[in-house]
């Protein structure tokens, strides 16, 4: 796949998901049990999705040299590991809506959402084994140990953020966020994606060299998502709006509220966080969120994810030097879409 | 290469205090993103070097597995070649004792000189 420079970023991401979209098609089977696995399994892997992972590692080995052909496999294991991921933290948080569908579990019910969900990381562990024969084994296993890092880092991640709602952890730091976002989402969203590919186009690739630059965009990433999710249309985000702060979620703009508000306002954040999920109600979650509003956290939040895809543009010039200018600007574009886009 | 390797961990701090100096005039949320940063790679290194050495040692295992799988293969030829080598050692241990049993017996002593003794 050639990409020009001037070609914009959301033409080229069509071009990498459409790659994308085939392989998956043609590795997930449409044989028996068809109707209670495969066919669930196709329509939620076909809903869409911005699918920015597999674009990340497909876009990196060619802009260090590599082929998307030989990339395709572990760009594709990584969009269904992402997809498993998505349908347990549905399950995990209660959501009702995914990419403006009913969650997967809220469709066809939870056991059979968890097994659809398991059925997506199998075949993503098939793709990585038919590596092998496409990359030899070397390659192939440092690939595997890469994915292993990826999913440990993540299940950490959702366990710290899983851990702070269940106790109730009101103090938190800004670090502690940033610790958070690094290991349940930048490892697996942007910085494995981005080393995955390198490795596939040399193995003698320094995979490290992008991992500043992917933690910064994760986490800009990361943090446009949860100001999404407050004050996005739920036509296009396709997730139910405010159902982080039901959910109790320590984001940066919670973070910077529970800093900036005064002490009566405070100790009602406190008891709506303290209460179970279930008893929260929407009306008190509306008036967090007016807060949020009032206090400047979201616009704080906007400025920190700015200020971050600022330092990852300036991380890719070291991560990306001598790579080749097409894909390394298309990269540079991805970063701009993230914190710009409103889905 | 071993030589190289060295130097570059040596470097290494030097390395980390620039990295550290090039976000230093970016906002404050930048400079903690850093900062979360730098001690979290530093756990990422540590990984990474028993990913080498896993790598490393999957490497040796699998240099052993060959050897031992070529044996196993060969294992015919090799006992021909340990076989000639035992019959060329005994047919020099005969010509030892011969050639020691021509030589003069030595002063003072009722037994020959024996080549093959470690006295």
């Amino acid at each position: 796949m050639d990409i020009g420079g001037e070609v914009p970023v959301h033409t080229i991401l069509e071009s990498y998901n459409s790659l994308i979209r085939q392989r998956i098609i043609s590795v997930i089977k449409q044989t028996r049990p068809c109707r209670h696995l495969y066919e669930p399994l196709a329509k939620y892997l076909t809903r869409g999705g911005k699918r920015i992972r597999p674009a990340l590692c497909l876009a990196t080995a060619q802009a260090m040299g590599g082929s998307v052909e030989l990339a395709l496999n572990s760009a594709v294991a990584l969009e269904l590991l992402h997809n498993a991921f998505l349908v347990h933290d549905d399950i995990e948080d209660g959501s009702e809506y995914r990419r403006g569908q009913p969650t997967l579990h809220a469709e066809y019910g939870l056991p059979m959402a968890i097994n659809v969900s398991d059925a997506m990381s199998a075949i993503g562990a098939r793709l990585l084994l038919d590596n092998r024969a496409l990359l030899g084994s070397e390659l192939s296993w440092r690939i595997a140990v890469e994915f292993e890092h990826l999913g440990r880092q993540s299940v950490e991640g959702q366990a710290m953020e899983l851990g702070w709602i269940r106790d109730n952890v009101i103090e938190l730091t800004e670090a502690d966020y940033l610790r958070m976002v690094l290991k349940k989402t930048c490892w697996y969203s942007t910085i494995h994606p981005c080393r995955i590919g390198g490795l596939i186009a040399s193995l003698e690739c320094e995979a490290d060299r992008f991992n500043r630059f992917g933690f910064f965009f994760g986490a800009a990433y990361q943090i446009q998502d949860d100001i999404l999710n407050i004050v996005g249309e739920q036509e296009i985000y396709g997730k139910e709006i405010c159902g982080d702060l039901l959910e109790g979620k320590r984001t940066l703009m919670l973070i910077h509220l529970l800093n900036a508000c005064g002490s009566e306002e405070r100790q009602r954040i406190t008891r709506f966080l303290a209460i179970p999920r279930a008893q929260r109600e929407l009306e008190e979650a509306r008036w967090l969120r007016a807060q949020m509003l009032d206090r400047g956290s979201i616009k704080y939040a906007e400025s920190c994810a700015v200020d971050l895809a600022r330092a990852a543009m300036k991380e890719s010039e070291t991560a990306y030097a001598r790579g080749y200018p097409g894909p390394r600007q298309f990269i540079r574009g991805l970063v701009q879409y993230a914190i710009e886009r409103k889905f | 290469m071993r030589y190289q390797r060295v130097c570059a961990n040596r470097a290494r701090p030097l390395k980390l205090a620039g990295d550290i100096a090039r976000h230093a005039n970016d906002s404050r949320f930048v400079r903690t993103a850093n900062a979360v940063f730098e001690e979290e790679i530093q756990k990422r290194e540590l990984a990474g070097a028993e990913i080498v050495a896993e790598i490393r040692r999957q490497a040796s295992l699998r240099s052993t597995q060959q050897i031992v799988r070529h044996i196993r293969d060969d294992a015919h030829a090799a006992i021909d070649v340990l076989a000639d080598l035992v019959n060329v050692l005994a047919l020099a241990v005969d010509q030892v004792r011969a050639r020691s049993a021509q030589l003069p017996q030595p002063r003072g002593s009722s037994r020959p000189i024996n080549l093959l003794s470690r006295d």
